[in-house]
């Protein structure tokens, strides 16, 4: 996010935790918000997802893009929609599509998989720049649980700072 | 485990009027803090807050035009998703504790036709059903008897106040082992479905398996 968060970056990891909480295994016995259970019952009825509509306008109906800070959201929706022109791994297919692709058919799967989302460093391989889903993978170490996992390229904002103007 | 209303005699005015307070001033900063949206009203989202809608209005045939009765219904969200499903000549009545949340209701609904917002606890009409969306959840700091009281209160209202039907959510028991926020209400299905069908005398449908940890009671008249 980098380049489009900025002095925002701050707030990246709790972005990274909206849609982890929300897309999050569903706890057989204890007080949660969200979760996978009620994303597919979302899903089912509400087509949240769905072909030709932005991942970014269905986590905005979610309100998952930031609930305080207006310039955030702002930033984190930019971001978001800069990933219909990046890759994915997933051939021909843009960063965008693929994530709303795989959320649809995990959503309607006979055993859907709570989703986590990750990060990756863009600049770390040459074709770092994409969105990076695996259909089924263990993205937590203390976890006992398979996710579908849906990296996004982020990279560092190494631009300099703006001159300050000088007074005269 | 129908509560007894012998020992949760009916609650005095005075213990209803501070309850009621309490509740009213909470949606009341809500809505000021986060105007008519979803969490104006203390939902996370538009979806989460139309699947409990969903659920709710199974009470309803829609086959032939209807009255409704909105006990709790904050900005008026409950009327807009009644447009968009096709229901819009429901003729419905909105009402809710805060003043606040009224004028922005009418304030987004002016235009629309059979429809009525007012402030306060009762509806004041009899309309064929009634609903009434997440108004038991948060319980602050109430003692249980007396949030209990005021769910009996609100139910015998309802009741008498719907030719059909009615239908009520609830958030539904954690595991004994799980301590859950103190200020929610979670009730054992039971618990209220045998009021109704024993204290009230209707026939009572749980819809509980819609993905949250909550249940739906809809109610009906024999």
């Amino acid at each position: 996010m980098g380049v489009f968060m900025q002095e925002h970056d701050v707030y990246v990891g709790s972005l990274q935790e909206m849609l982890n909480l929300r897309f999050a295994p569903t706890a057989a016995s204890g007080e949660q918000h969200g979760g996978l259970n009620e994303m597919v019952a979302l899903q089912k009825e509400f087509e949240i997802f769905r072909a030709g509509r932005t991942f970014d306008t269905s986590i905005a109906a979610l309100n998952l893009s930031g609930m305080h800070n207006p310039e955030t959201k702002a930033r984190f929706h930019r971001y978001l929609n800069s990933l219909r022109k990046v890759k994915s791994n997933v051939a021909g297919k843009s960063g965008d599509a693929a994530m709303v692709e795989a959320i649809i058919a995990n959503l309607s799967a006979k055993k859907p998989l709570p989703v986590y989302f990750e990060l990756h460093d863009l600049n770390a391989s040459k074709d770092g720049n994409r969105v990076l889903i695996t259909a089924k993978g263990r993205p937590l170490f203390y976890m006992k649980q398979d996710y579908m996992i849906i990296s996004l390229p982020l990279a560092l904002d190494d631009s300099k700072p703006k001159a300050k103007s000088k007074a005269k | 485990m129908t509560p007894n209303p012998r020992r949760n005699p009916r609650p005095s005015d005075e213990q209803l009027d501070a309850l009621y307070s309490g509740i009213e001033r909470y949606y009341t900063a809500k809505v000021a803090a986060h105007g008519a949206t979803p969490l104006g009203v203390d939902w996370d989202s538009a979806p989460a807050q139309e699947l409990r809608f969903v659920q709710l209005l199974r009470v309803c045939d829609f086959a032939e035009p209807l009255s409704l009765n909105d006990i709790g219904c904050g900005w008026g969200a409950l009327l807009g998703f009644l447009d968009r499903r096709g229901h819009t000549n429901a003729d419905y009545l909105g009402v809710d504790l805060s003043a606040r949340m009224i004028a922005e209701a009418k304030r987004l609904w002016a235009g629309r036709a059979r429809s009525a917002f007012a402030t306060g606890h009762t509806p004041g009409r009899t309309a064929d059903y009634s609903v009434a969306s997440g108004i038991f959840n948060v319980k602050f700091s109430q003692p249980l008897d007396l949030w209990e009281r005021f769910v009996q209160t609100t139910l015998d209202a309802l009741h008498a106040s719907s030719r059909r039907g009615f239908a009520v959510n609830f958030l539904a028991p954690l595991d004994a082992s799980v301590p859950g926020a103190p200020e929610l209400y979670r009730p054992a299905p039971q618990i209220w479905q045998g009021y109704c069908e024993r204290g009230l005398g209707a026939n009572v449908e749980v819809l509980a398996d819609y993905g949250m940890r909550e249940y739906t009671l809809l109610v009906r008249r024999r």
